[in-house]
């Protein structure tokens, strides 16, 4: 259904007023032009009935002032028989005028004089008046005799007094010649009102209408009202004509209350108000109900939307749900208690190895762990006794083909009043996770192993103190178990009483996160001895920020100690031998005074040498005071120094001491190895090793190779043989020299007798270098060669060959080789024959591999 | 006399360092702050200079820049020292002044020999 737009809704919807006003304004209009049409019509209507009641009356008056004027025709006819004259007028007339009703008098006028009148009585002075002569009045008379018809004249005043109007008829009589010739008048006199009296007129007053009787005078062209009733009627009187001799009357007749019927148009109003009231109220109501239709109309529309609409959420809810069911990376099934499997979505067949209708087949038991069924049956008890509505459980299945898949399964049920409905069960995919976790295990184990077999003191300290973690070596060391001493206060335990300082030091110094690096103090062991233990610690913080403890490596630094206690004694000897000896040449140069300036020389050599001792003895206590700020800093020194003894710098030696500062030197060497290696370890584990590309002679830095171990394999008896090949290089030349000293390092460390040889070989076509060095030693035996690269994992050697090593070497070579020489190391060895470790690598290291490009590869070895 | 000059706060070192040069005929004159290498590099005009780096105060780039930007004349090899040289280390001190450069651990035996490489001379 298409909805229409809010615009279109009719104007007059939202004013039913405005709507009933024009109707009842159009509605009023037509009434007023009914009443108005209907009024016209009555008017007319009344005109006519009027006119015709004048009409009537009118024709009344003129046939009675014809019948008075007749009268004169009358009298004519006498005087022409009297031939002149009536013999008894004042009889002939007396009998005349009863037939003439209205004729006020009958006169003779002979000559147009007056002569006789009858009635009389009233009439006097009209005796002997001369009509013609009359100048006021004479037109009429001069008009009837000029053309001899009968003439009215008046009405006017009459010369007897009162009002009237004289009618007068020339009459003509033939003289002896035969012409015809003026006689005079006879007149008949009619007098106003009177002659009215006798018409119908005054009936009219009675009926309610008023009249007027009128004509215009001739002379003055005024209108004369001849006679009228005592209202005159005013308001557009009906007229009517009256002929008249010589000249029209006209009869007005007017209804006195005027021509309107108030009472019928105020009914007829009213009615055509109430016509429009009761139009313009159904138009309202109209309005009203066209509204309420269309707000019906529009509720169906808008119920109708929203039913569509709901439908149409209803089938994306529904389109959602199968997409989610079918589609989703979750394993979904739909179980009823009684029907079992109702549904189960692809993800869940393919996660369980199976077809849908193979899975609808199967019992829960069937594939299910045994070992976890117990656990997922208890809670499937509560969930169908009503007690929970769902739960959640990490649990095994076994798929078709046996393979076991560990999910994490969420069950919830759909109840109906209680009535328990369906159940749906979403499986998530966790093998990967489990076998990640598993791995991850596998990873810290190899670190915590690497950490329990190191020769150093590995501690974690929570913020409080208390030990977290420690190494076997430190257990050892003081000879309580792992189980005794986590959780335990390690200060409190461990350090003498004498130093009880550093707690607070260390506890002030995790509030600031600010923990020394490099501290010194010993620790007592179980058994009540002082160990000297030079610490490196670090803060461990946790992701936020905060500290959470602290990790330490310590050495134990007892023994050096008392060594180098050693040696200071031994100078102290050598000193006194010095002394002694220079006391000898200063004799001698006393016995000798003259010889030659070389002796002189050698003497002050020698004296100079005898300060610099005391300054060597002055800078040895600064040495050992020092010595904790860094681990390879002081060893350096007793390296140095031992060499310098040793090449007898200082004095001659005495086998003893040369022997003993051989150790010395080999140990500190030794140890130097074993810092440079756990610290390189450790770089390449916090992935913040360097690599950059050299450009160098492969050959020289084969030369370095031989020099640094030529004399080391001349005392073992073996012989070194160092192939060297000019090639120029291009990569991290102190990393390759570094793996190549570790290769020929071990070679000579594991062969009794016969030869180390390094030989090189160039695959131009592959841009690569091959260094293979092989050994003529002890071997090694099939077993042992897969974890020959790992770190720790020291072959044992055989019939207790006494080799030192960190165990670090060969896992250091390979990850340098591999990770940051773009290159590869393989061995070939058997048991007792020798050994040969094969490197290859680019002899230019592609671009871009420098400056660190591994360091994400190296920093995921972290554990 | 051939008075050579050694900038090295740590005295072990600096012992070291002094014993091998004077078995290699040298006069050591010894400085153990930037200041003092360039006061004692002013005053005693050595043949060349052995520099550490990590000097407490000014280091010993600054040490060696100060001393080229001195009237001291700028052929006296100046080698430095480094107990761990980070790549781009190498061209600070270059950039510096230097004239070469040795990792830590200093070795007696072979320091005069790897000196004479790097001035040229071989006496």
């Amino acid at each position: 259904m298409i909805s229409r737009p809010a615009e279109t809704t009719i104007w007059y919807a939202e004013r039913p007023f405005l709507l009933a006003s024009i109707v009842f304004l159009l509605a009023a209009i037509l009434a007023a032009t009914l009443i108005w049409r209907l009024e016209e019509h009555r008017l007319g209507q009344e005109r006519a009935r009027v006119a015709s009641l004048a009409g009537d009356h009118a024709y009344d008056l003129q046939r009675r002032l014809d019948r008075a004027f007749s009268a004169t025709y009358a009298l004519a006819a006498l005087v022409r028989e009297g031939h002149g004259g009536i013999t008894d007028f004042d009889g002939v007339a007396r009998q005349l005028l009863p037939f003439y009703p209205g004729v006020a008098a009958l006169q003779l006028a002979p000559g147009g004089v007056i002569r006789q009148v009858v009635p009389l009585a009233g009439n006097e002075t009209a005796i002997g008046h001369d009509l013609l002569k009359d100048t006021a009045r004479d037109k009429e008379a001069r008009f009837a005799r000029d053309s001899g018809q009968l003439t009215l004249a008046g009405p006017f005043t009459l010369v007897q007094g009162g009002a009237g109007a004289v009618a007068r008829l020339p009459v003509f009589m033939d003289d002896k010649s035969g012409n015809a010739a003026f006689w005079g008048f006879t007149t008949v006199l009619i007098r106003f009102p009177a002659m009215l009296d006798q018409t119908l007129l005054p009936q009219l007053i009675a009926r309610g209408f008023g009249y007027e009787l009128w004509r215009i005078h001739p002379d003055t062209g005024e209108k004369q009202v001849i006679a009228s009733s005592a209202f005159p009627p005013r308001v557009a009187p009906v007229k009517h004509p009256i002929q008249i001799p010589n000249g029209t009357w006209t009869l007005s007749v007017a209804p006195l209350k005027g021509w309107g019927d108030p009472v019928g148009l105020l009914f007829k109003a009213s009615l055509g108000l109430l016509f429009s009231l009761l139009l313009a109220w159904l138009a309202r109501l109209l309005v009203e109900f066209k509204i309420h239709e269309a707000g019906l109309e529009e509720q169906v529309r808008e119920r109708t939307a929203e039913i569509e609409a709901g439908g149409a959420r209803l089938r994306e809810s529904e389109f959602l749900f199968r997409s989610q069911f079918d589609l989703g990376n979750i394993g979904i099934a739909i179980t009823t208690p009684e029907k079992g499997w109702l549904r189960a979505n692809g993800k869940l067949c393919r996660m369980l190895g199976c077809i849908e209708e193979e899975l609808l087949q199967r019992s829960w038991a069937d594939i299910t762990h045994p070992d976890d069924l117990q656990a997922d049956l208890a809670q499937f008890q509560r969930l169908l006794s009503g007690e929970i509505d769902g739960y959640e459980i990490d649990k095994r299945f076994i798929r078709k083909d046996g393979e076991i898949v560990y999910t994490h399964m969420t069950l919830a049920c759909c109840r109906n009043d209680g009535q328990l409905q369906f159940i749906i069960a979403s499986f998530l995919d966790i093998t990967e996770r489990v076998r990640a976790e598993k791995a991850l295990g596998v990873s810290e184990k190899r670190f915590r192993d690497l950490l329990d077999n190191v020769h150093l003191i590995a501690l974690l300290l929570d913020a409080d103190g208390k030990v977290t973690y420690c190494n076997n070596f430190l257990l050892d060391l003081i000879g309580f178990t792992g189980e005794e001493m986590l959780g335990a206060d390690w200060f409190a335990r461990m350090v003498p009483d004498s130093h009880r300082a550093v707690k607070e030091v260390y506890l002030r110094g995790l509030k600031s996160g600010d923990v020394a690096e490099h501290v010194e103090n010993p620790i007592i062991t179980a058994k009540g001895a002082l160990r000297e233990i030079a610490w490196n610690n670090t803060v461990l913080r946790d992701a936020a920020g905060a500290v959470i403890g602290t990790a330490s490596i310590g050495e134990d630094i007892t023994e050096r100690k008392r060594t180098e206690k050693e040696l200071r004694s031994y100078r102290d000897q050598l000193e006194v031998l010095v002394e002694e000896r220079t006391r000898e040449l200063e004799e001698a140069k006393l016995a000798l005074m003259n010889m030659v300036d070389d002796l002189n020389l050698k003497t002050e050599e020698l004296a100079g040498a005898n300060e610099r001792l005391v300054e060597v003895d002055r800078l040895k206590s600064l040495f050992i005071a020092s010595m904790s700020h860094e681990l390879r800093t002081p060893l350096n020194s007793v390296i140095g120094f031992s060499s310098i003894l040793l090449n007898e710098w200082i004095g001659a030696l005495n086998d003893e001491q040369k022997k003993s500062l051989t150790s010395i030197l080999r140990s500190g060497r030794h140890l130097l190895t074993l810092i440079n290696d756990v610290i390189d370890v450790s770089k390449i584990e916090a992935g913040i090793i360097e690599v950059g590309c050299d450009e160098f002679d492969l050959a020289e830095l084969l030369a370095e190779l031989e020099q640094t171990f030529v004399g080391e394999a001349q005392e073992r008896g073996l012989s070194l043989a160092v192939q060297r090949i000019h090639l120029p290089m291009c990569t991290d030349r102190r990393r390759l020299l570094q793996c190549l000293l570790n290769l020929v390092s071990n070679a000579i460390k594991f062969t009794e007798r016969g030869a180390v040889t390094v030989a090189v070989r160039h695959y131009e076509e592959r841009g690569e270098v091959g260094i293979d060095v092989t050994d003529t030693g002890i071997g090694i035996g099939a077993a042992d060669q897969p974890r020959l690269f790992q770190a720790f994992s020291r072959i044992q050697a055989p019939q207790g060959a006494k080799v030192q090593g960190t165990g670090l070497g060969l896992y250091l070579t390979k990850k340098i080789i591999v990770d940051f020489l773009r290159g590869s190391i393989g061995v070939a060895s058997e048991a007792g024959n020798g050994s040969r470790f094969s490197i290859t690598i680019p002899s230019r290291l592609p671009e871009g591999e420098e400056k660190g490009g591994r360091l994400s590869a190296a920093a995921g070895v972290k554990p | 006399m051939k008075t050579v000059l050694v900038v090295e706060d740590n005295r072990d070192n600096l012992q070291l360092i002094t014993y091998a040069l004077q078995r290699g005929g040298y006069e050591v004159i010894a400085a153990e702050t930037g200041e003092e290498g360039v006061a004692l590099a002013l005053a005693g005009r050595p043949l060349f200079i052995l520099m550490d780096i990590n000097l407490p105060g000014i280091d010993g780039i600054e040490t060696t820049r100060r001393i080229r930007a001195s009237e001291l004349d700028d052929s006296i090899p100046i080698i430095a020292i480094t107990s761990y040289a980070m790549r781009g280390d190498r061209e600070k001190m270059m950039a510096a002044g230097c004239s070469g450069y040795f990792e830590k651990p200093i070795d007696p035996l072979t320091i005069v020999a790897q000196i004479h490489k790097v001035i040229g001379r071989s006496q």
